[in-house]
């Protein structure tokens, strides 16, 4: 939770004043908000075009698209007689800021940077985005029915992986400063804000006790082990026959990360990008032999849920779901996870 | 900062071998532009570029004493392949690598080793041969039996290294064919088959393994009857990967992914983290 409460990390914006700081930061930053598409509210680049949207809880498209672009360019070839030109993307410097992501999104990060940052070599675009990265969060206060996060071990006022958490409260907004990142990013800014006093401070802890008491964490390592056993459980073939096999639960969810990688362009010059692919998809695996080892919809639908509570955990990695809900939301086929976790951990459904 | 994860080394096509009388089987030999060869061991593997087709994982072919250039052995079989087999000498490809781990040479000193291969897997256990019968190695390791089965004679590959092979003391050469021609004078018969019927020594011994996913299942029980228990047998495991360093999330196997954990496993490993190897 928030490292401190005094109040000169703790800063007050009149809910009007919102509009100005943002385009103040986009001035100088790289700036990420949440903004309707369709139905939809996603991250886009900061503009005028479209209203800011901190009401859809939680938005339908997470931060992981900003630090893990679709498609992303990891270099640009030209031929150049028999010789090939390779060249990879200019850095970006500016301090990147995503505003108004949730505890969710927030954790999720976490579990991104297991897959992008702890292997032998760090992905080279993800860390640069990373280092510039400035998560200015904010804190639940409507939750939807679909949300799980108490489960899965955060609550809506779960600050980890936040540079700044804002509570809004009535016609203000509370910004926590929380590291020296937070700090930096809105230091230049200062004059925009109050220092919150004890009243406002109150406030925010009674909105935030009034969220908590929900649902206890799940045990993960408990989880896992029970996951674990069920390799042959029948289960997955039921699930399997309401799949669609469709992949909207990877691509809306805030910690699938994986991957492929294709070439776009011609044999004279183009671009070799890589894109959101889904385990949910017979092509993720199948070899040019022809050969699949998870050719069948169970073996793909055990891979998803695997990953999430066996292998995540397995490897010391964050768990595979922060308990967003936005798979539960958007599945065609009404498979819920939170039933899945349920079914293996079902203490902790009481 | 390295930006070079996912940017591939340029190497020059210098040598194409048509290896199979299919046509369908080219060793490519590649010399470095720029840079030199990062060091790598038999067993490892490389993401080979053909700019405009894509990238897919290859084992070297070529032994680590075979300085100067890199061999990797490919048939032709999807979009990629295809599009390399119409590359002939002096055009420029990508390679990043080594990847992976290689065979546990370590592990092999002083131990018999019962090699078995089938197919077009064999490039890797071309590597693992040639380096084990180079002088350091030579002196340390044991026996090796080396079983290499393909559909029919023309099919086989290195056909001049096995001539050699067939003499070199250290090496007892098993050939075999699943269809005879008028040119062969071998046992016509299934690599397991061979295997079961050679019945090598197993008290001293390490088995490797690599190849079809069919000839695998059925070699493995006949190695385990030999007396090769499940954690001397090892598997060099093929996968779809893109990435190759764990991160893209095709290729695991339980919670161990098969390009930076293996591509060689323990069969006792992979009894334990999959039902399909």
């Amino acid at each position: 939770m928030t490292r401190t409460n005094t109040s000169d990390r703790s800063w007050t914006l009149p809910a009007g004043a919102l509009p100005d700081l943002l385009a103040a930061l986009a001035a100088t930053c790289e700036l990420w908000t949440p903004r309707p598409v369709g139905g939809g509210t996603r991250f886009l680049p900061h503009g005028e075009d479209r209203p800011l949207d901190l009401a859809q809880t939680p938005p339908a498209h997470s931060v992981k698209a900003v630090l893990f672009p679709n498609p992303e360019t990891l270099f640009t070839y030209r031929r150049n007689g028999n010789d090939v030109a390779l060249t990879p993307p200019e850095p970006d410097g500016r301090s990147l800021i995503v505003f108004g992501a949730r505890a969710c999104d927030a954790r999720a990060v976490a579990a991104l940077d297991a897959v992008f940052l702890g292997r032998s070599i760090p992905d080279p675009a993800y860390l640069e985005r990373r280092e510039r990265l400035c998560l200015v969060g904010l804190a639940c206060v409507s939750p939807a029915a679909t949300c799980f996060c108490h489960r899965m071990g955060s609550g809506p006022f779960d600050a980890s992986g936040m540079d700044v958490q804002i509570v809004p409260l009535d016609d203000i907004y509370v910004f926590h400063l929380l590291t020296k990142r937070g700090e930096a990013c809105l230091a230049p800014f200062r004059d925009r804000f109050e220092a919150a006093d004890g009243d406002t401070l109150k406030k925010v802890a009674a909105t935030k006790a009034g969220l908590e008491g929900a649902e206890p964490s799940v045990d993960f390592t408990a989880l896992k082990d029970a996951v674990k056993q069920h390799r042959d459980d029948p289960y997955w073939e039921t699930l399997a026959a309401a799949c669609l096999g469709c992949g909207i639960c990877t691509f809306l969810c805030p910690v699938c990360s994986c991957f492929s990688i294709t070439d776009t362009g011609n044999r004279r010059g183009g671009r070799r990008v890589r894109y959101w692919d889904a385990c949910m998809f017979p092509a993720f695996t199948k070899e040019a032999s022809g050969h699949n080892p998870r050719g069948d919809e169970p073996a793909r639908v055990k891979q998803r849920f695997f990953h999430k509570f066996y292998y995540s955990i397995e490897n010391g990695e964050p768990p595979g779901c922060v308990g967003c809900g936005r798979c539960v939301i958007h599945c065609p086929a009404g498979i819920d996870i939170r039933e899945i976790v349920s079914r293996f951990q079902p203490e902790a459904a009481s | 900062m390295n930006r070079s994860l996912f940017v591939p080394q340029r190497m020059e096509i210098v040598k194409v071998t048509d290896e199979v009388a299919t046509h369908d089987i080219f060793t490519f030999e590649l010399a470095p532009l720029g840079g030199g060869i990062a060091p790598y061991l038999p067993g490892q593997f490389a993401e080979l570029s053909v700019f405009g087709a894509g990238e897919a994982p290859f084992g070297y072919a070529s032994s680590p004493h075979e300085t100067g250039t890199v061999r990797f052995t490919v048939k032709r079989m999807g979009a990629l392949t295809r599009e390399l087999h119409r590359l002939g000498p002096g055009a420029v490809v990508g390679m990043r690598g080594p990847l992976g781990n290689p065979f546990p040479l370590d592990r092999f000193e002083g131990r018999d080793l019962i090699v078995v291969g089938g197919g077009y897997a064999f490039t890797t256990l071309r590597s693992l041969i040639a380096t084990l019968l180079t002088d350091k190695h030579r002196k340390r390791a044991g026996r090796i039996t080396l079983f290499y089965g393909v559909r029919h004679p023309g099919l086989f590959l290195y056909k001049g290294e096995l001539d050699r092979w067939r003499t070199a003391k250290e090496l007892s050469l098993h050939l075999t064919v699943d269809a005879a021609d008028e040119t062969w004078k071998g046992p016509v018969k299934l690599v397991p088959d061979l295997v079961r019927d050679t019945a090598p020594a197993t008290e001293n011994a390490v088995a490797v393994v690599c190849g079809p996913p069919a000839m695998i299942r059925f070699t493995l029980p006949v190695l385990e009857t030999l007396g090769v228990g499940e954690e001397n047998i090892l598997i060099s495991m093929e996968r779809k990967m893109k990435c190759g360093v764990g991160m893209c999330g095709r290729c695991n196997l339980g919670p161990r992914f098969v390009c930076k954990d293996g591509p060689v496993f323990t069969l006792k490993e992979l009894r334990e983290l999959t039902d399909d190897y």
